[in-house]
């Protein structure tokens, strides 16, 4: 059990230190200087689920790892050996790694921010002498106002430590710490959001609210240019394209607010930068899945596939970093900012350009849901180019309720967005499935060339096709039952609703 | 989780200071210890000032599944916790009796500790029983402190003939010297002829020092309050040559630093 406390306004550090050697009776002749950092995903998905990963190095060189609820009472202490851990799969710990799989789901583990600590250490003795709490008292070298108590308990002993918490409490010096434990050392609260949400009003003329959210979606993809060049974990290039392709999506939902030339102009370059980014990803997941698939077959051949399929990786990415690093992409970037700033200032505004928002969302609005209801089931599970469609439909659809949110009522709009999600994984399951199974093909030609054992590959690969076509018949089940619960009238009404409101 | 049990038949031979030492030793090397003192008496809560537990009903302590984790207290020194004695524990034979596999219950229990920690140190009272069946169930390695004397020496044997003849596995049986008088003929004899005849016999010994003795006194390891005597170098060297044996890195400095 540790409780963790800020000083109280008014109070100071120096009072506070006489208080605490009043109740603990000593402490730690010589006040411990280390160096912690603070760990995070990129998102800072620990912070959000309320977690706090902080990595203390002494100058023995000895390195403290924990990870603990920002403001809870439950520590999970654990000594590590540097390096420190980079993703889950590091930890050695089996439900530390547990736990930090399931908050990050993927994510490096990235350093936040670093500060040097002066910390004390107070001891708590009972009559007998037994350590009963150790009461730590960190203040960061760099802002000495910013000092934090941290209340340990030791195991068995949680009751007489309680007392000592509420003697603290009483004397007016502390009050709980209320903000994430990692602020005092300079580290600000989560900023970064994959999908931000950018305020809008219904009457904001349809043009410059739609350069405010391409502005927003272009601070995100660009944050998350470092992580795809340093390639720290895959989820950078998810973000970079969940972005781009809202972007890409707005500019075609909303283009009668747009002047056409300098629409055409930006998109073609947009397509390129998607074209460029879709390889890799496509990669990512399939090195992500494979395992999956070739999981009844462990022999060389799914071996050299899953080798040739890393490799393949390697080689895209290599392709993409020299992109985002070439002066193509430099001037490609510059023409989308100049572009976004003059739409701002109401230049290049299209004929509907100047009219309400909320009027022109209607109707693109109004025109994805019908063309997702003309959908036939039964021709989108016979033709793989009407399935494509009707994904792409649903995505259109979906980053609209997504990007412009501000302007729907919360509750009705997210369970649009539920029912979307549902029918949109089933047909993105199925495209993904077409899109490894040409891949594998590819690969398993590249394999072939020079391959002592032809045979066991083809039968890998009709294995796989097998396997993946299992796949896709299960997925095809999920989208007739998902695109008939999108048509009934319990679904319609939701939009129905989402729409009046907006309107 | 790595379990080494500190058992004698013979009471009074040190194997509640070698438990204490070791386990403090252990801790300082960066593992995770938890001593578990099934001991009535004590003995190790004294040393480390932790009372005993008041008197629970032995079986609802077998029954219970997370019983050993509640009853864990830290003590203070980091990374060594201690599982206290139990006054009502005198009975647990006859508890143990109760259960379909009597002999395994202890390591199961202990089983719910292993994600929590690297070694656990049990010290165990000097008797016969169920209770030693479960300790030989659930001990990785058997540390017996021996005093060099017939009667303990006698005692050793008697406890490998113990072993073989209910089948357990005696080389788990890791005996060392203790309360060693260096200036007596008789002890120096009884260790030459002891450690040829049981080559498993630790190439250490504790020795009979006033400074052990004070841990009674202190209430902490003697490598706390008298670091540089001979005492506390014994026990170092005792664990040295216990992680040699059984494969563990001791995290002391080399001899030659030392």
């Amino acid at each position: 059990m540790t409780c963790h406390f800020q000083l109280a306004p008014g109070a100071r550090v120096t009072t506070l230190r006489a208080a605490l050697r009043e109740i603990a009776g000593n402490s730690d002749s010589t006040p411990q200087r280390l160096e912690r950092l603070y760990l995070d995903s990129f998102d800072r998905r620990l912070a959000a689920a309320g977690w706090v990963m902080e990595a203390d190095r002494s100058d023995a060189g000895s390195t403290n790892l924990r990870l603990r609820p920002c403001r809870g009472e439950n520590d999970e202490p654990l000594l590590c050996d540097p390096p420190l851990p980079r993703t889950a799969g590091d930890c050695s710990r089996p439900r530390l790694r547990a736990r930090l799989e399931r908050l990050l789901e993927g994510r490096a583990l990235l350093v936040e921010s670093i500060g040097v600590l002066r910390i004390e250490a107070f001891q708590c003795l009972d009559a007998h002498g037994k350590l009963v709490a150790i009461l730590r008292l960190e203040q960061p070298v760099a802002a000495k106002r910013a000092a934090v108590l941290r209340v340990h308990a030791i195991t068995g002993f949680e009751g007489a430590t309680r007392r000592i918490t509420r003697q603290l409490r009483a004397s007016g010096l502390l009050r709980p710490l209320r903000v994430d434990c990692a602020v005092p050392l300079g580290l600000s609260p989560p900023t970064y959001a994959a999908k931000p949400v950018v305020r809008l009003r219904p009457g904001n003329r349809a043009a410059r609210a739609l350069a405010h959210l391409l502005l927003a979606y272009t601070a995100t993809l660009r944050a998350n240019e470092p992580g795809i060049l340093n390639d720290w974990d895959s989820e950078f290039l998810h973000d970079y394209r969940v972005a781009l392709r809202s972007i890409r999506s707005w500019l075609g939902e909303l283009k009668s607010c747009i002047e056409p030339v300098a629409r055409r102009e930006v998109k073609a370059s947009l397509a390129h930068l998607n074209r460029m980014t879709g390889a890799l990803r496509d990669l990512d997941v399939l090195c992500a899945r494979l395992p999956d698939y070739v999981s009844d077959n462990v022999g060389a051949a799914a071996h050299r596939l899953a080798v040739r399929a890393k490799a393949a990786r390697a080689d895209a990415r290599a392709d993409l970093v020299d992109y985002l690093q070439s002066a193509s992409y430099v001037a490609a970037m510059a023409r989308w900012s100049d572009f976004l700033s003059a739409l701002t200032k109401g230049e290049h505004a299209g004929r509907r350009g100047r009219e309400r928002v909320d009027g022109v969302l209607d109707r693109a609005l109004a025109r994805r849901r019908a063309s997702i209801l003309a959908f036939d089931a039964d021709k989108a599970r016979e033709d793989a180019t009407v399935m494509h469609e009707l994904r792409k439909e649903c995505k259109k659809l979906r980053y609209l309720l997504e990007g412009f949110q501000s302007l729907f009522e919360p509750a009705a709009r997210e369970r649009a967005v539920l029912e979307l999600k549902t029918l949109q994984s089933a047909t993105g399951e199925i495209q993904d499935l077409h899109v490894h199974l040409g891949l594998l093909t590819q690969l398993a030609q590249t394999v072939r060339d020079g391959d002592d054992e032809p045979a066991a590959l083809d039968a890998l690969l009709q294995q796989l096709r097998a396997r993946l076509r299992t796949l896709e018949q299960a997925q095809l089940a999920r989208v007739t039952t998902a695109l008939a619960r999108f048509g009934s009238r319990r679904v319609q009404r939701i939009f129905d609703r989402l729409q009046e409101k907006a309107a | 989780m790595k379990v080494f049990a500190t058992y004698n038949v013979k009471g009074g031979v040190g194997k509640t200071a070698a438990t204490v030492n070791l386990s403090y030793l252990a801790s300082r090397a960066g593992y995770r210890c938890v001593v578990w003192d099934l001991d009535p008496q004590g003995a190790a809560g004294f040393y480390f000032r932790i009372e005993p537990e008041s008197t629970t009903d032995p079986a609802a302590f077998l029954e219970k599944k997370r019983g050993l984790k509640a009853a864990v207290r830290g003590t203070n020194y980091p990374g060594l916790d201690l599982i206290p004695a139990d006054l009502g524990h005198r009975n647990l034979d006859i508890a143990l009796a109760e259960f379909r596999k009597p002999g395994s219950r202890l390591g199961k229990m202990l089983d719910a500790l292993a994600d929590d920690y690297d070694l656990a140190f049990v010290d165990c009272a000097p008797h016969l029983s169920l209770v030693s069946e479960n300790i030989f169930d659930m001990a990785d390695h058997l540390l017996v402190p021996v005093i060099p004397t017939p009667l303990s020496v006698r005692a050793y044997a008697q406890l490998r003939e113990f072993c073989g003849a209910h089948g357990l596995d005696r080389d788990k049986l890791l005996p060392f010297f203790s309360m060693v008088d260096r200036r007596r003929q008789l002890h120096c004899e009884l260790i030459t002829s002891f450690a040829a005849e049981h080559p498993e016999v630790l190439r250490s010994f504790i020795p009979y020092t006033s400074q052990v003795e004070k841990m009674g006194e202190q209430r902490a390891p003697v490598q706390t309050f008298a670091p540089g005597s001979p005492g506390a170098r014994a026990f170092q060297a005792l664990w040295r040559a216990l992680c040699a044996r059984v494969g563990l890195d001791d995290g002391l400095p080399a001899a030659d630093e030392a």
